[in-house]
């Protein structure tokens, strides 16, 4: 019985030497480094924190310009409720708007309006080009109709569809909010804040 | 009145301004030179018989592709409240610089017509008093309800043929 006491003792020894090894060479990596460590974990927190406020309050600018906007109207309200994702605020002026939602064609007149409306807005923005006439002007292959509103503002989600359902639209704003959360932290996120 | 008699009637006032006349599908349609149109719309108007005080639209033709001289129409399209019946003028323009005499003096709800016409047709109005493009943005090159106007903005460079979509998509011009 005293060989097996003996080592178990000699173990345990040994393990609380390891373990205040550890320690030391803990305690020391934490002093050796604590600026560091702080600073990084600090910046890039903050971003993600950032990156996340904002995802979850995207407020689009009340910009409807053709039959796709009955749409866009349709997933604010309470049957497909946009208010889960934080997206239900349209905003009648686009200085308290941070997403644009092109809902429908835009015709070579109203491109410049449009323009001016994005160019209003405050950093940071997003586009969704909702339907195929924003997209790459759908069917409307004519004289009258700007082929894909990508051509005067730049466009972060295309919503295919003609119109796109409420639930589209809903996608397209959730693929826009990963693409936020993505960004989060990083040199183009930084860029769209300053 | 009817559209017979209407034409009856022009025709005994202002037998020398009409080229010629038709009732196409009950409508009363007289071919006026532009010469002659302001005349002739003045007296539609201001006769006690035909009283045309309301105009319903004016508008233009382009017959380009078509086996017909002048090139250019513009159409004129009256009616009278009390009396309730219409006509319609058509006034051939040649190809170069088509003019029309303005109504707008005449009838007050002319002057966006007119205006659309200049736009959209390139026609000059003389005497309209804001002879500015109407419908597609000022600085817009081009008129583009003319048949020769290219009908699309952009050449679609879609087949299901492969081989075929590759040529187009390498011979596909610049977009306008």
């Amino acid at each position: 019985m005293g060989l097996v006491d003996q080592a178990y003792d000699l173990v345990e020894t040994e393990v609380s030497n390891v373990k205040e090894n550890v320690k030391d060479v803990l305690d020391q990596a934490d002093y050796d480094f604590s600026g560091a460590v702080y600073d990084s974990i600090l910046t890039t927190k903050v971003g993600k924190v950032i990156g996340w406020a904002q995802k979850n309050a995207l407020w689009p600018a009340t910009f409807g310009l053709a039959c796709c906007a009955i749409e866009m109207m349709a997933m604010a309200n309470s049957r497909w409720d946009a208010a889960r994702f934080g997206a239900e605020v349209f905003r009648a002026s686009p200085r308290q708007a941070d997403l644009m939602i092109v809902s429908g064609r835009v015709s070579q007149k109203m491109a410049p309006v449009l323009k001016t409306i994005f160019d209003q807005m405050p950093e940071p923005k997003w586009v969704i080009s909702m339907g195929a006439c924003a997209s790459c002007g759908g069917i409307f292959n004519n004289y009258a109709i700007v082929q894909g509103v990508d051509r005067v503002v730049p466009v972060d989600v295309y919503v295919p569809g003609c119109p796109p359902g409420p639930e589209a639209l809903l996608y397209g704003i959730i693929k826009l909010q990963e693409k936020i959360m993505n960004e989060a932290g990083t040199k183009q996120a930084a860029k769209r804040v300053a | 009145m009817t559209s017979e008699e209407i034409i009856k009637k022009v025709k005994m006032d202002q037998g020398e301004a009409i080229e010629s006349s038709e009732v196409n599908l009950c409508d009363s349609v007289l071919f006026v030179s532009k010469e002659a149109v302001r005349g002739v719309l003045e007296y539609l108007k201001e006769d006690p018989d035909l009283d045309f005080d309301y105009l319903s639209h004016i508008t233009g033709a382009d017959y380009l592709n078509e086996d017909r001289e002048p090139r250019f129409e513009v159409v004129y399209e009256l009616h009278s409240i009390d009396k309730n019946h219409s006509i319609r003028i058509r006034v051939g323009l040649d190809e170069e610089g088509p003019t029309v005499p303005t109504v707008s003096d005449l009838w007050k709800g002319a002057l966006y017509p007119e205006r659309e016409l200049f736009d959209m047709f390139g026609f000059n109005v003389e005497g309209h008093p804001n002879l500015i493009r109407l419908i597609m943005p000022e600085e817009w090159e081009g008129n583009p309800l003319r048949k020769d106007y290219p009908l699309t903005l952009e050449d679609v460079t879609f087949s299901h043929n492969r081989e075929f979509k590759q040529d187009l998509v390498k011979s596909k011009p610049p977009t306008r």
